[in-house]
């Protein structure tokens, strides 16, 4: 969800309306998503790095989430419509308090939801993640009750085990199909590096967060049905090959 | 191979001090000698650190018959854990021209999918092994905590994989059907977090469109293509012109 600063210089708007401007994006584009019956959607709405940034637009991106998080969730609003179970995925113990409150609130309030997952990505880095998750899984092979199995648990540590550990995967996350980057930026910037660095179309639009809509979208996942479908077809004619030899 | 040796003499000429090369079947991990041959002497390498190239290529398509990844390679640490790729370093060019700058030897990295995730879990049971030998000596357990930065020294420092500053993804054999979307193919996850990425899919598009009705062996050979010069003056241009803000 990169732009919103950019977009609002370039409309003479102050920063923080940037930001309520792609929060209004995030409502539109989540909504596209459910309709289209995408079950998982994860966003950055927020990195570790961006505590870096002036006190007064922190500030302001602090009271955003508290309001829009209860927003989202509350009853009637776009999550309970679709059935969808907000995690929000980060280090939340760098928030102060009010936020760190809102969302265990919001989370109580859509624990219920099983047709869609949101995760919202805040405060993250994904080396946070990746570290968090080696972390726990060091921490689990250590523990004393694992002193005397017959195979060493240290070398049960795979990718996979990795892998399992992720917040994101923990909490139901299927594997990433599409990584969309918005802003014409042509990086990960710290976002699912794990995820998406295999089996994932990356797809970079020109286009500031706050104005993304369906007409940037929709190619997109045109690409990836059609990407699917000529798997498939290739599939399709190696197996008959392979049947008429 | 001519796209590698191809990319080696650029980066050399711009003076650029580490370029690495994936694929991730580990085709070119099994030529290394080629790449040796024509222009290498292998020596301790030094870290640097300016700009990094990187040279990813996605896998051919499966009708291609290529024998399995070497395993292992002579750049294991045994202490810290194991990133195991290969590091040649190539001597600088003799050029007159270029009296004015110092010259500068190449350090190439050639990776395969080795480097990637398994390498993070190699590293993962290092570190429980060392962590498993100080509790055993009595090393007060305050519970076990890994940071970033300690991670990171490991991946990334001494005998590891540094970042990349630019990565640039060409496929040696665009598909006869349609333009693949981007895709890193299992590049090593954690070296990429601030790594511009460059990918010129829409010019094969339109090559891979003119060779829609040619009979499908021949138009692979036709469509794959080197890394040419032309790309490369792209990809630069989008490097350059790249704002890194780093969360600010």
């Amino acid at each position: 969800m990169d732009g919103n600063r950019r977009y609002a210089r370039g409309k003479g708007k102050l920063v923080q309306e940037g930001h309520g401007d792609g929060y209004l994006a995030l409502r539109r584009v989540l909504e596209i998503c459910l309709r289209l019956n995408i079950r998982c959607v994860s966003v950055y709405a927020f990195a570790i790095d961006n505590f870096k940034r002036p006190q007064e637009e922190v500030t302001a991106l602090m009271q955003l989430a508290e309001s829009k998080l209860m927003e989202l969730c509350s009853h009637g609003d776009l999550l309970q419509e679709y059935g969808v179970k907000l995690n929000v995925i980060g280090r939340r113990s760098l928030f102060p308090e009010s936020v760190q409150a809102a969302v265990r609130k919001a989370e109580e309030l859509t624990e219920g939801n099983n047709r869609s997952i949101l995760n919202v990505c805040m405060p993250y880095s994904s080396r946070d993640e990746i570290t968090t998750a080696v972390e726990d899984c060091i921490r689990e092979v250590l523990a004393p009750a694992n002193d005397f199995m017959s195979n060493d648990p240290i070398e049960e540590i795979s990718e996979d085990t990795i892998n399992s550990h992720l917040m994101s995967v923990k909490q139901g996350s299927p594997p990433l199909d599409i990584l969309v980057r918005t802003s014409g930026v042509k990086r990960l910037s710290d976002f699912m590096l794990w995820q998406c660095c295999e089996n994932t179309q990356l797809h970079f639009s020109n286009t500031y967060w706050p104005d993304f809509g369906l007409f940037d979208f929709v190619p997109i996942i045109l690409e990836w049905q059609r990407s699917v479908w000529f798997r498939r077809q290739d599939v399709w004619l190696r197996d008959s090959h392979s049947r008429n030899r | 191979m001519k796209s590698i040796f191809r990319a080696i003499s650029w980066c050399q000429q711009l003076g650029i001090p580490q370029l690495s090369v994936y694929d991730v079947e580990g085709i070119i991990l099994n030529n290394v000698e080629t790449i040796r041959e024509g222009v290498v002497t292998e020596s301790p390498f030094k870290d640097s650190e300016f700009d990094r190239r990187h040279i990813h290529y996605p896998p051919t398509p499966p009708s291609s018959d290529y024998s399995e990844s070497r395993p292992l390679s002579p750049q294991e640490d045994v202490s810290g854990g194991h990133i195991p790729f290969l590091t040649l370093c190539i001597p600088p060019l003799q050029s007159a021209s270029r009296a004015s700058k110092t010259p500068q030897s190449l350090t190439l990295n050639v990776l395969s999918r080795e480097a990637s995730k398994p390498a993070i879990a190699s590293v993962a049971r290092a570190i429980a092994r060392t962590e498993r030998r100080n509790s055993k000596f009595g090393v007060k357990d305050h519970g076990f905590k890994l940071s970033v930065n300690n991670l990171e020294s490991y991946l990334e420092e001494k005998n590891g994989l540094a970042p990349p500053d630019f990565m640039i993804i060409h496929p040696v054999h665009p598909s006869k059907y349609h333009r693949s979307p981007i895709g890193l193919h299992g590049y090593p996850p954690w070296q990429i977090r601030l790594t511009e990425i460059y990918c010129n899919r829409f010019r094969k598009q339109y090559e891979a469109r003119l060779m829609w009705f040619l009979p499908s062996h021949v138009s692979s050979t036709l469509l794959s293509s080197s890394f040419t010069e032309w790309e490369f003056r792209e990809a630069l241009d989008q490097f350059a012109s790249a704002e890194f803000r780093l969360g600010k």
